[in-house]
């Protein structure tokens, strides 16, 4: 359980957001939502007092962050590696300086998971294995705690994928992770809890269950047909344009939606998920 | 943090820079060596004695206190200020300490492995150049005492130290600055700033005779760890108790005057503060640096 007491999230002794009451986040998935320049950031790097100090303010498991240190741990937004080693030798540099020290043959087996065998020097390294030798680094120690800043940047289909399975098992592990991503439409679709900044202030909505799925839908683009009409009982909203039509229905019935479209023979041009804007996402939560 | 000396240790001497640093020290004591021991010989063919030649200054008892003499009281100090800012300036730009403040309480475990990578770096550079030095001066033809008698004693070992702990102190002095300031250039400034204290001396003693600014001099970092490493050149004895005009014989390097009068005129004439009162000075120094290294690691942590 991550405690938040009432307070300011102050950097530089300039406020960034606020929340009036005490926020508990319990275990399992959360995600921290906000437009560019909320504070996301701010607020994961606060908590280890750093661009600000929001240490005291925030318990983990009762603990404050130094006290808990050992069972915490972050991937930031950057990567923060020594450019003449390679990936695996700055694992070690930096187990060396850990409070949990781990065995080389432990990093070893995260390290072969998460990273290809490569020589090369991080300096050399492009901008997914940069994330995966991060990614890597918070994982290794396997803490209950974990706080991922935008860890899909950059990462390809496959580590993308391997990224959401590590993190449902170690959700399906009563692990407490909270992350930031600008994947609305992947993370909303899997995370237990939402954690959101909006026009500076702090909110928190847990178990949001099947709610999750209001906020994503699916809009496909087919050509003007008359055969739609066989699906209206699935439409959530249509738009007519020049030349075709914009539909949109809910994420879980776009599989049924698309291959009852192919039966009708009516032509699909595109089609793409997407999520509700923060502010909509937030009023639908206050309202329910 | 045995592991953690050593792991930084393999780290900082595969750095480029100090490698390069290595290579510049004992190419400057190879060049000093020939170009003196080279004149001091031509003299010997002319008729001149053996001590006036100063070839009894590069007898391998001796040679290693007159090199550091010559290194300290010149630009040529350079390699050991430079040595400080080579070591951090890589992880300021990368900002690898936010890594580890997000494994470890102890944050200043960064600041206590760095200061111990530059004293081990600091005392493999001095142990190298004392070897080669002895080594040297053993192979030349003209030296005639070559005996290592005086090698191992108390005022020798003490005269390294001093050399040792000023030099490193003076790499801790290039560290801060490049922490304090985020900028390698504020790090290697210290070499350029020993310049500039130098011009200010002269100026202040011999072109402006200003009783004010002299006094100011005899506390500023360079007057008083010049002053010190001429003394560990020239110890023979474990007090301060120096002969003032052996001393004295060196009255161009050193920075700290005072006006007299002689023949009916003011002069600035060069003089020595008591050694234990230059230790205390450069100790303080030597502490404001490593203030300044804590207070610029904990700055930059807190910018994130």
């Amino acid at each position: 359980m991550i405690n938040i007491n009432p307070m300011e999230f102050n950097i530089f002794k300039r406020s960034i957001f606020s929340n009036k009451e005490e926020i508990k986040i319990p275990s399992g998935l959360t995600y921290l939502i906000g437009e560019n320049g909320s504070g996301k950031t701010i607020f994961i790097k606060s908590i280890m007092n750093v661009l600000g100090d929001n240490s005291k303010s925030i318990k983990f498991n009762g603990k404050s962050y130094f006290e808990e240190i050992k069972n915490i741990k972050i991937v930031f937004d950057e990567e923060y590696f020594i450019e003449r080693l390679n990936g695996f030798e700055n694992l070690i540099y930096f187990n060396n300086y850990s409070d949990n020290k781990i065995e080389v043959a432990k990093i070893k087996k995260y390290y072969d998971i998460w990273n290809s065998d490569s020589k090369a020097k991080y300096s050399e390294y492009s901008l997914g294995m940069k994330k995966r030798l991060a990614i890597t680094f918070a994982l290794m120690y396997e803490t209950d705690f974990l706080l991922m800043d935008e860890p899909f940047n950059a990462l390809d289909s496959s580590a993308q994928n391997l990224l959401i399975d590590t993190l449902v098992y170690k959700r399906s592990e009563d692990k407490t992770i909270i992350v930031t991503s600008h994947e609305m439409e992947k993370m909303l679709l899997y995370c237990d809890h939402l954690l959101v900044i909006h026009e500076n202030e702090l909110h928190f909505f847990g178990n949001i269950g099947e709610k999750r799925n209001d906020f994503v839908n699916c809009q496909i683009i087919v050509r003007k047909s008359k055969e739609i009409k066989e699906i209206e009982n699935y439409i959530l909203e249509l738009k007519e344009l020049s030349e075709g039509m914009v539909i949109k229905v809910q994420v879980e019935q776009k599989d049924y939606i698309l291959s009852k479209l192919r039966e009708l023979g009516v032509e699909v041009i595109r089609h793409r998920e997407e999520a509700m804007s923060i502010k909509e996402i937030l009023e639908t939560l206050k309202a329910a | 943090m045995g592991a953690l000396v050593k792991n930084e240790l393999n780290l900082s001497l595969r750095k480029k820079g100090i490698r390069v640093l290595f290579a510049i020290s004992i190419l400057i004591l190879v060049l000093w060596i020939g170009t003196t021991y080279h004149g001091a010989s031509q003299k010997l063919y002319l008729g001149a004695s053996y001590e006036e030649t100063g070839l009894n200054l590069l007898e391998p008892n001796r040679i290693f206190s007159y090199y550091m003499f010559n290194l300290t009281t010149s630009i040529y100090i350079f390699p050991f200020i430079f040595l400080g800012m080579i070591l951090v300036g890589s992880d300021l730009k990368n900002k690898i300490y936010l890594n580890i403040c997000s494994v470890t309480k102890n944050r200043n475990k960064y600041i206590l492995v760095k200061i111990i990578t530059t004293l081990i770096i600091n005392l493999l550079f001095l142990i190298t150049i004392l070897l080669l030095s002895i080594t040297i001066s053993i192979l030349l033809p003209n030296i005639r005492d070559k005996s290592l008698t005086d090698l191992f004693s108390l005022y020798k070992i003490f005269s390294f130290l001093i050399f040792w702990l000023g030099l490193s102190g003076l790499s801790i002095g290039s560290m801060g600055l490049t922490y304090f300031f985020k900028s390698n250039v504020a790090g290697a400034s210290l070499a350029i700033y020993i310049l500039l204290e130098r011009i200010y001396t002269s100026a202040s003693a011999i072109s402006l005779q200003n009783p004010i600014l002299m006094k100011i001099n005899e506390y500023l970092p360079w007057c008083n760890f010049n002053t010190l490493f001429v003394y560990a050149s020239k110890l023979k004895y474990l007090t301060s108790s120096l002969s003032h005009e052996e001393l004295l014989n060196e009255a161009s390097v050193l920075n700290m005057f005072r006006i007299i009068e002689y023949h009916n005129t003011h002069v600035a004439y060069p003089f020595f503060k008591d050694l234990r009162l230059i230790i205390i000075i450069c100790s303080l120094y030597i502490i404001v640096f490593l203030l300044l290294f804590a207070t610029g690691f904990k700055k930059r942590i807190k910018e994130g």
